[in-house]
């Protein structure tokens, strides 16, 4: 309980009394301060008696009209308190709103004299996306002598998304995709909770697996298999280098791979699978959580894919930013009209394009494949890798699948082409190099499990598809 | 814009703002009582009391009316006429707790109260110390006013139960 200024007033009313009565040389004003101090603790006594029925019976509600938000969008949020039975205190009620939201107009309710219920409604702004959670309203309550503060009430979350990404588009050669991802059976029998199917019996297998009814049909005995289901560890691979930077604002390659990202985290926890990050910029890996069911883990994940920006101090298109090293088939490709060449560029070249021992040195200093190769060290069997990264890489990119599928896994890369981010490229010349990037897209989903899938925006995907579709329709006509 | 909506329970509204019957009574009993023991002059300093009761509240209402009995009670007032002169004064103190939820358990916190720092201060007066009374009058309410305060953040739980550390 903190006094107020009418306390203070009142205990130095009593204190002077007190004082008057030694100068006055009369215990009358020191019978004064007695009455007042007795007073002043049944007062008290009151209030905390007050205070505490309070506790009791108010019921203070947050809510918001949605709590899944985009970076900038509004909610309707209301602050509503209830009192079972009036109570002889002055009552106001703060709202727990997170720092991070703006508010249109202060709420602050009122609940005085014979009042019971209350509530009020405003609007907020949300201009960071994350989750905010909201604090317990401040309940204040005073009768004028003291106040005391209550943390009380309902605590809703609100998730902020960036903006940017409503026409993500998730597909593979222009055509949306649908990646399914849920319970993931193993080909395996054995104990279970799905019947697979029904077998004679072996000598060892328990007697709780005998099908009586197709035992009883059948001569012989019959056990009952049954699917094992497993739980598939999941590595979220996000590439966040310089590259990643590029698309306007918002609509950047690495905010429509975020959304990804975003999509496969709650897949993931739905179906309680294990899910851990890795997150890799232009040095190497620069953040790695293990992976976990754990809800607390689930929440670390987004609100880290959430915060994911690229570098600034680096120019996204900076080729030595990302000089790749020459797969082996390409380097055989390059060698090929240098064969009986003897001079001098020539036998530097060769001696380059054949150095295989430096190429896997090279790729293996790669921040994605050290990524991937990191991952599947602490990787405890099969699961699947998810690689989140754009086409500005694609050696690397497919000598990394190639390492994750070589353990045991599954991979999924969604990459994010540069074609589909730069508006300023000619739509002819962009479905041009679209055409390309397809082409190694096939390539890499040609691999044996490996699904690869575009990610971008779907307005500019459609306008360089229509652009082609121009393009050949005139050829055509010309022939 | 901020839109806001009350609901105000009508059963209650009948006893809202009522007058303080009690502590009416009690100013009543004031006036009587010191015009009883010293006449006129009781009676005006009962009707001052009164008037600031009115304005100002209890306590100052004790402190004006106390101050003034200063100038009227003489030395030789006996325990009896004391009891007189503070029965309608006591009678202002417990007023308000004839409104309070649980009256029984308040009445008795204030009696024991005034009867804890009424003995500490005869204690102290018969030491002829007037001094010594004052101190421990205002030590014991001050304490019993931090007894209050610590019960009340436990019944909040806004303090530890004291477990083992």
């Amino acid at each position: 309980m903190r006094p107020t200024r009418r306390l203070w007033a009142i205990a130095t009313l009593a204190v002077a009394l007190a004082l008057l009565a030694i100068v006055l040389a009369t215990p009358v004003p020191l019978i004064a301060t007695a009455l007042i101090g007795a007073w002043l603790v049944s007062q008290l006594l009151t209030v905390s008696d007050a205070v505490d029925r309070l506790e009791a019976t108010l019921t203070v509600d947050q809510t918001l009209d949605t709590t899944a938000i985009r970076v900038g969008e509004t909610t309707e949020y209301t602050l509503s308190a209830r009192l079972d039975s009036p109570v002889p205190l002055d009552v106001t009620i703060e709202p727990g709103v997170p720092v991070s939201a703006t508010m249109d107009d202060a709420v602050t309710l009122s609940l005085t004299g014979e009042r019971t219920e209350v509530w009020a409604t405003t609007t907020l702004v949300w201009p960071v996306s994350g989750q905010h959670r909201f604090t317990p309203a401040t309940v204040t309550v005073t009768d004028g002598l003291v106040t005391e503060t209550v943390a009380t009430g309902t605590t809703p979350t609100a998730i902020v998304e960036p903006k940017g990404v409503r026409d993500l588009h998730v597909g593979a050669g222009g055509q949306r995709a649908i990646v399914a991802y849920g319970e993931h059976t193993t080909d395996h029998t054995g104990p279970g909770i799905k019947p697979a199917r029904i077998r004679e019996y072996r000598p060892g297998d328990p007697a709780d697996w005998i099908a009586w009814k197709a035992t009883a049909r059948l001569p012989g005995v019959y056990t009952r298999d049954f699917e094992i289901e497993t739980d598939r560890e999941t590595w979220l691979v996000v590439d966040r280098r310089s590259t990643l930077a590029l698309g306007p604002p918002g609509h950047t390659k690495l905010d429509h791979l975020r959304a990804v990202g975003i999509g496969i985290l709650q897949s993931s926890r739905s179906s309680d699978d294990p899910v851990g990050l890795l997150v890799v910029d232009d040095d190497g890996i620069e953040q790695t959580i293990q992976p976990s069911t754990d809800p607390e883990t689930h929440r670390t994940i987004r609100n880290r894919l959430l915060t994911l920006t690229p570098p600034r101090d680096v120019t996204p298109t900076d080729p030595i930013a990302r000089r790749q090293p020459v797969a082996t088939a390409e380097a055989r490709r390059l060698a090929a009209p240098l064969e009986g060449d003897d001079s001098r560029f020539a036998l530097t070249i060769t001696d380059y394009l054949g150095d295989r021992t430096g190429y896997h040195r090279r790729i293996a200093d790669e921040p994605l494949y050290g990524a991937v190769t990191e991952a599947l060290a602490r990787s405890g069997g099969s699961g699947l890798v998810a690689i989140l990264t754009d086409d500005a890489a694609l050696t690397e990119l497919t000598e990394t699948a190639k390492r994750a599928r070589r353990e045991d896994q599954d991979v999924l890369v969604c990459l994010a082409p540069g074609v589909l981010y730069d508006g300023d490229t000619d739509p002819e010349a962009a479905y041009h190099d679209y055409v390309a990037f397809e082409e190694h897209r096939r390539r890499l989903a040609a691999m044996g499990r490996v699904t690869a899938l575009e990610v971008g925006p779907s307005d500019r995907l459609g306008a360089i598809l229509a652009s082609g579709r121009r393009s050949r329709e005139t050829t055509v006509i010309a022939t | 814009m901020t839109r806001y909506r009350t609901h105000v329970e009508s059963s209650h509204l009948s006893s809202y703002r009522t007058l303080d019957l009690p502590g009416l009574a009690a100013s009543l009993i004031i006036v009587a009582s010191l015009g009883y023991l010293f006449e006129f002059a009781g009676v005006a300093v009962g009707v001052v009391t009164t008037i600031t009761w009115f304005a100002l509240g209890t306590p100052y209402a004790i402190a004006v009316g106390h101050v003034l009995l200063a100038t009227l009670v003489r030395p030789s007032l006996t325990v009896e006429s004391l009891a007189i002169m503070e029965v309608g004064f006591v009678a202002l103190v417990l007023a308000p707790l004839l409104r309070a939820p649980a009256p029984q358990r308040f009445l008795l916190a204030t009696v024991v109260t005034i009867a804890i720092v009424a003995v500490i201060t005869v204690l102290a007066l018969d030491t002829h110390s007037l001094t010594l009374a004052a101190v421990l009058s205002l030590g014991t309410i001050a304490t019993l006013c931090y007894a209050v305060h610590r019960l009340t953040l436990v019944r909040l739980g806004k303090v530890d139960s004291g477990g083992a550390p």
